[in-house]
């Protein structure tokens, strides 16, 4: 084994593998704080490879489920979050290869009560904003999110970990089974595809992106 | 390992892949190698193309940061956690109990693998599961007879059974207590899954209002085709034997009380019984599909009180949960308050759209053979409603109808519609159509006197009057309306009872007499009304008279209370019947 890489010295350098290995020794509180800790960002990236806030919920949960099952087996190798998101790199894919089989719903469904109050509805979630502002701005995500879904899984799953989880080629590679050059070759495809898609909507984003934490006006 | 994605076969090869791109786009990643980087650098120091390319790279891949972002549902953290298998309190049991790789593909509600997966499942030996806290009466009380129930399938053999009524034996009064019971009354062994949660007749009956579990399509929906009645196979001999040992193994007084609640339900009548067993086989497959937690709260809960509201609890908290994303989200941005309310709105909706469709269910046979629905059924009524409708909102006149646009187009649509293609779904379209639209102009379908020209105008209001309404607040609300009957009349009553100018000043605004009214009205009033109406009510009635317009709608108030319909202010036909066909309003709550 490489100099510094035995267990208790990987741990000592990440916290996160320190917690892991207390979930591992079934510590009665260390797999609720893994929990809280990955939560946010596992959900993220589950809602920006499936577009659906309940299924990113699902899978995400499904991630920490096997992580819990599969817990004894743990051995620190690399980083915590490139284990985790392997496994839910493999869930993600499995779902979006699943969707493509079966009927597919719109990826939001639109949201229409049970008396068409549809639009009424959004409206109604808008009216505080300058209508302009707000229309533009769910135009924008509902076009980013169109050009998002024109990627294979592949493609998107390496964007995501790109964008989001501020990924090295290697970590990336690493979660999805490549090697670099391969996720060299996957990203460029996908972010050239990003580009062409994108390009005519660059000027649109006079106002900053929302915040991470802003209540989400009905997407 | 699979090295070079060109090759996979769910890559598109229609994007030829630009090599400077790809550098560029590792080196904005910061990926490339020092000297590599140094080309890319040099290109674009002197290739103005390529800087453009880079900016558009740079800027679209920020366009990303405009997907929202959803937090993870507050529950989120807890529901994960529910999920896990439960530590076991015994070493012993601890052995039995792997975490067991399940399917990826288990969904929340697929808990009978997880609560099950608490009791070995063996049940050989004593007939108290191991991994039960041990001498806690409460989880006695109905775990055993839910593990047996589970592990049996014996529910699915209720709901698979065609009818009932094999199941209802009224033969025997069953045994004495203590009595094997498997020997003496069979058929209350087949029931005793429907008890197994169950403390009373008053508990089952609160389980049947739509609050708990009435209204869920498994009870509500009575199956118009009836199924043949099979064979009846009854429970399999081992399940059968497992139940009649657990109910055993429940203490006497348990058993006492079971064998009275089978009494009572056996003693309803039949559609109110079936009814009730539906609503215990639902209830039944709910608990054994609940997580482990919140399937101990409702089974310790210790009185039956107590037990309801665990159970109304968890049915609130799975209503929300099973809100679409969209709804949540909208839900999640209000303060405590607004989400009450909005969440009491969603419901009644859903109460609604439920009962249409249980009507609609109803008039199954009408609608399939396509008849014309009352009242429209009758070409003379039909007339009526009609020119009621005409004549009410001044249809046929542009200016002055009653409806702006689009409702006034989609009226004259949906009359086209029935009137030319006929059949149930047109006319009940229209008859829905007129209805809430009289509902929603309720208040402006006023009568015009008798004699003289209906008050629509400030000459007409005396000039005492006038001058109120020369300029200011009273200015401003009556300005716009005049011409308009009755709008001009009711701002200007408005606002004089605002000011409390009324007796000072106003003349009569409208009718408010019988004898104000125009004919058919007036003998109507005179006749049909007041001679159903009780001698209290005849009272009230004269001692409203003169007042505009509260007599009016008193007229109104009376008439529906007898089911009669004033001519020209109301629509033609029984307005119950009215009500029940087209109406579906929220249910009022308790």
């Amino acid at each position: 084994m490489p100099i510094g890489h035995t267990s208790a010295q990987m741990a000592l350098r990440d916290p996160d593998i320190r917690l892991m290995l207390r979930v591992r020794d079934d510590d009665s509180t260390a797999f609720g704080e893994l929990v809280e800790r990955f939560q946010h960002r596992l959900v993220g990236v589950m809602h920006h490879l499936l577009g659906s806030a309940d299924e990113a919920e699902d899978l995400a949960q499904e991630v920490f489920l096997r992580v819990y099952r599969n817990r004894k087996k743990y051995t620190p190798k690399a980083k915590l979050s490139t284990w985790l998101f392997t496994i839910a790199n493999n869930l993600a894919l499995n779902a979006l290869r699943d969707r493509k089989r079966r009927l597919v719903l719109p990826l939001e469904i639109r949201e229409s009560g049970p008396l068409g109050t549809g639009p009424q509805e959004s409206t109604a979630s808008t009216r505080d904003q300058p209508p302009a502002h707000q229309l533009q701005q769910q135009e924008l995500a509902g076009i980013i999110r169109k050009a998002l879904d024109g990627l294979n899984e592949r493609q998107r799953v390496a964007i995501v970990l790109n964008k989001f989880e501020d990924m090295n080629y290697t970590d990336i590679a690493e979660v999805m089974g490549l090697t670099s050059k391969g996720v060299k070759s996957l990203l460029s495809r996908a972010r050239a595809k990003l580009r062409e898609a994108l390009q005519g909507y660059i000027y649109m984003d006079v106002e900053p992106p929302p915040q991470p934490g802003e209540a989400d006006e009905g997407e | 390992m699979r090295d070079d994605p060109l090759q996979t076969p769910d890559d598109d090869e229609s994007t030829r892949i630009d090599p400077f791109e790809a550098e560029l786009i590792a080196y904005l990643d910061g990926e490339l190698e020092p000297s590599a980087a140094r080309k890319i650098e040099v290109r674009l120091a002197a290739d103005p193309e390529a800087r453009a390319k880079a900016n558009a790279l740079k800027k679209t891949f920020g366009l990303l940061d405009y997907l929202p972002k959803p937090e993870p549902s507050p529950t989120f953290a807890s529901r994960t956690l529910e999920r896990l298998p439960i530590p076991s309190p015994s070493s012993a049991a601890s052995k039995a109990q792997q975490p067991s790789p399940s399917s990826p593909s288990q969904s929340a509600n697929s808990h009978t693998v997880a609560s099950s997966s608490a009791f070995p499942t063996s049940i050989s030996g004593s007939s108290v599961p191991l991994a039960l806290p041990v001498g806690n009466s409460r989880w006695g009380w109905a775990a055993g007879m839910l593990v047996a129930v589970s592990l049996c399938s014996a529910v699915g053999y209720l709901v698979a059974s065609a009818g009932y009524q094999h199941l209802i034996s009224s033969k025997g009064t069953g045994p004495a207590p203590g009595e094997d019971i498997s020997a003496s009354d069979p058929a209350l062994v087949e029931r005793l899954p429907l008890y197994a949660a169950v403390d009373d007749m008053d508990f089952i009956n609160e389980l049947a209002t739509s609050e708990f579990f009435g209204d869920e399509p498994t009870v509500s929906i009575e199956s118009v085709i009836k199924p043949p009645v099979l064979e009846h196979e009854g429970l399999s001999a081992t399940a059968f034997s497992k139940l009649a040992a657990a109910f055993k193994a429940l203490p006497i007084e348990r058993q006492e009380n079971i064998r009275d609640l089978d009494k009572q339900v056996r003693s309803l009548d039949a559609p109110t019984r079936e009814q009730r067993i539906r609503v215990l086989e639902t209830y039944i497959r709910w608990l054994n599909k609940l997580p482990e937690s919140d399937h101990k709260r409702v089974l310790m809960a210790d009185t039956s009180r107590r037990r309801l509201d665990e159970i109304r609890k968890i049915l609130n908290q799975q209503w929300i949960d099973g809100l679409p994303p969209a709804r949540r989200a909208k839900l999640n941005g209000l303060p405590a308050a607004g989400q009450v309310e909005l969440i009491r709105q969603w419901r009644d909706e859903e109460t609604t759209q439920r009962d249409e469709w249980a009507f609609h269910r109803n008039h199954a046979e009408d609608i399939l053979a396509n008849r014309t629905p009352w009242p429209f059924d009758n070409p003379a009524r039909q007339k009526e409603v009609i020119e009621f409708m005409r004549g009410a909102f001044r249809i046929d006149d542009e200016k002055r109808c009653r409806f702006e646009e689009p409702e006034r187009s989609r009226y004259i649509a949906s009359l086209s519609l029935a009137t030319e293609q006929g059949g149930w779904m047109a006319w009940y379209a229209y008859g829905k159509l007129a209805y809430s639209m009289v509902k929603k102009y309720e208040k402006y379908l006023l009568p015009e006197p008798a004699v003289g020209d209906p008050v629509t105008k400030y000459e007409q209001l005396g000039t005492k009057a006038e001058r109120w309404f020369e300029k200011g607040k009273g200015r401003t609300l009556t300005a716009n309306l005049v011409g308009k009957w009755p709008d001009f009349a009711l701002a200007v009553q408005n606002y004089a009872g605002t000011e409390k100018l009324e007796k000072v000043v106003l003349p009569l605004l409208g009718a408010s007499r019988p004898y104000d009214f125009k004919e058919p009205l007036r003998t109507f009033v005179l006749k049909d009304l007041m001679s159903v109406l009780v001698a209290s009510d005849r009272k009230t009635l004269e001692g409203m008279e003169g007042r505009w317009p509260e007599y009016p709608y008193a007229l109104v108030r009376l008439a529906r209370q007898h089911d009669l319909s004033l001519p020209g202010m109301m629509l033609p036909g029984s307005p119950k019947r009215w009500d029940s066909m087209y109406g579906f309003s929220p249910r009022t709550r308790p």
